[in-house]
């Protein structure tokens, strides 16, 4: 959509992506200290030689806690995207391929939870089912699951109206035929660059989440969590909120620059939603 | 012209039926005894039993529905677990500093995005085509809850500026208004520049400069209006991720706001307050997009048809 494009755009995000995910992999090698050994002694103490980031609220390693936090808030994401993906494809494609009654049962659900904006939904749901990360993801997916079913419905109607789809059914191909064979294969460029854009919004989305106590419980560490120690201590210990949300704006930012540069290769188009 | 009107409102109302439904279907969505749950582990049981059919959680769900929308329709919220206070009168109370943050912050939006997309489209694949592209990416990826206290370090503590959080000055609305602009002035820059270049070979643009104007001015003022109008429907429905963007902004400023009080139910477990917090800015932004797609059926009728 927009320059900066092309390949450079698309390594840059994926090396950014790539250094978050090799310290997400290597965490208990790369974390110089457990992530959640406590140290009351010294808590909220600014960076120095042994602890580099310095030390939370319950004097823990910043520096360690980030690194493990890695694997929380990139865990998150991906999981998230990859099962709103998998489910809102599936049932985008069989409605919009079916059409009729399951047809318009999916689009009256996509449009209700487009009545909440933004993660509102998610919010509302992690607070009645209580912060748990399975909660988490089940919210996130809730609201996730819509881009990737619009896509995919979109893109099983224009199929439908296509002679040869009309002749492959004619000679009595199945709907899980017409999906498997014809649809997803048309499918998967789109999908991937969605995906790519939606996983920069669900770290937001988690991260705001935690931010506001609903995300992953303590003593979990998770860049989100950490800020909300950090914003609750910001006179006492700066060093808390920088180092955490600049990882959270790395992380969205490979996303983004990694779902453009995608997004200039495979949908030069250019009619995909960014997600929540 | 009427019609469309009609359809379209016609349309809106089995949404904002659905969103109370959801709103409904929450507080039985909560694990195990939702009133055992608001009032912690220590309630006794003649407390859990007044509570419960306080909220009327002692009927069939039907009638449990029923009566709720029923009084929904009057405005009647219930009541806060907290505050014991009417929940509808707790919302106004708190609207308008929501109302007031989410209007500046669209204000700063657009005076960022609107330089910027105009320079942009002037001079494709140019130094400022480039520069607002990484600005606007660059504001899509900071968190709100991030950037302000960043903000609050630089010019609240280190420079002493500003306040750090409060209501009480119009100063105050500076750092969240700036704050929760950011990302929205990302994503309008790009929707400003894609729609300007959209207009670029237009003939009235050539008529334009056939006349005399520079080919800022026409892009100012003639090109940007056309833009404006299917850039105005992406406002109305980025106001949700501006109401949404709200609640973390005003948790971090500790701004009196709608988004400050849902947080703070949470955390109490009030639920009447999620569940009222939540509908009223759900319902805002259904009416909001409704109004947004007739004004845009009004200034451009071809939509209507």
């Amino acid at each position: 959509m927009t320059t900066p494009r092309g390949p450079r755009v698309l390594r840059l995000g994926l090396l950014l992506l790539l250094i978050l995910t090799v310290a997400a992999a290597a965490a208990p090698w790369l974390a110089p200290y457990p992530p959640n050994a406590q140290d009351l002694a010294h808590r909220l103490e600014g960076p120095d030689r042994s602890h580099p980031l310095g030390r939370d609220d319950l004097g823990r390693d910043v520096l360690s806690r980030s690194i493990w936090g890695t694997r929380t808030s990139l865990g998150t994401g991906i999981l998230v995207v990859l099962i709103s993906a998998s489910f809102g494809v599936l049932a985008g494609a069989s409605a919009g391929l079916a059409g009729g009654a399951l047809d318009a049962l999916l689009v009256a659900t996509i449009d209700l939870l487009l009545s909440f904006p933004g993660v509102l939904l998610a919010i509302a749901l992690v607070a009645v089912l209580g912060p748990r990360w399975i909660n988490l993801i089940v919210a996130l997916c809730a609201i996730g699951w819509v881009a990737y079913a619009r896509l995919a419905r979109s893109s099983a109607m224009r199929l439908r109206q296509l002679e040869f789809v009309e002749a492959a059914r004619a000679v009595g191909a199945t709907l899980p035929r017409l999906l498997a064979r014809h649809l997803l294969p048309n499918l998967l460029g789109p999908v991937i660059v969605q995906a790519s854009l939606g996983l920069g919004g669900v770290i937001m989305a988690e991260a705001g989440l935690s931010f506001l106590g609903l995300g992953v419980p303590p003593p979990t560490p998770s860049w989100g969590s950490i800020l909300r120690a950090g914003t609750q201590n910001l006179m006492d210990a700066p060093h808390l909120t920088i180092v955490p949300g600049g990882a959270i704006l790395l992380a969205v930012l490979g996303a983004q620059l990694l779902g453009e540069g995608l997004r200039a290769r495979l949908d030069p188009r250019g009619d995909l939603d960014p997600g929540p | 012209m009427t019609g469309y009107l009609l359809r379209r409102i016609l349309l809106a109302l089995p949404l904002l039926l659905g969103v109370a439904t959801i709103i409904f279907a929450l507080i039985h969505l909560i694990p195990g005894d939702p009133v055992e749950v608001m009032l912690g582990a220590g309630a006794g049981a003649a407390d859990v039993a007044e509570l419960r059919h306080r909220l009327g959680l002692d009927h069939p769900l039907l009638e449990q529905y029923v009566e709720f929308m029923g009084r929904l329709v009057r405005g009647d919220l219930g009541v806060s677990l907290r505050y014991h206070d009417p929940i509808a009168g707790l919302l106004l109370e708190r609207a308008p500093a929501t109302c007031a943050l989410a209007l500046a912050s669209l204000g700063i939006a657009l005076l960022l995005a609107i330089p910027g997309a105009v320079g942009a489209a002037l001079n494709p694949g140019g130094r400022v085509e480039w520069m607002t592209s990484l600005g606007a990416v660059l504001a899509l990826s900071i968190p709100t809850f991030w950037l302000g206290p960043l903000l609050i370090l630089l010019f609240a503590i280190r420079l002493d500026w500003l306040p750090t959080s409060g209501f009480d000055t119009p100063a105050a609305l500076v750092l969240p208004a700036v704050t929760l602009a950011l990302p929205m002035a990302g994503l309008l820059t790009r929707l400003i520049r894609a729609a300007l270049l959209e207009q670029t070979g237009a003939l009235y643009l050539r008529a334009a400069r056939a006349r005399g104007l520079s080919p800022g001015a026409a892009m100012t003022r003639h090109a940007l209006r056309n833009a404006l109008a299917p850039v105005m429907t992406v406002i109305g429905l980025q106001l949700g991720s501006l109401l949404t963007g709200a609640i973390l902004t005003e948790t971090v400023f500790a701004w009196p706001g709608l988004g400050r009080l849902l947080v703070q139910a949470i955390a109490t477990r009030d639920y009447p307050v999620v569940q009222g917090s939540v509908l009223l800015i759900a319902a805002t932004y259904v009416v909001t997009n409704l109004a947004v797609d007739l004004l845009h059926g009004a200034l451009d009728p071809r939509t209507a048809s």
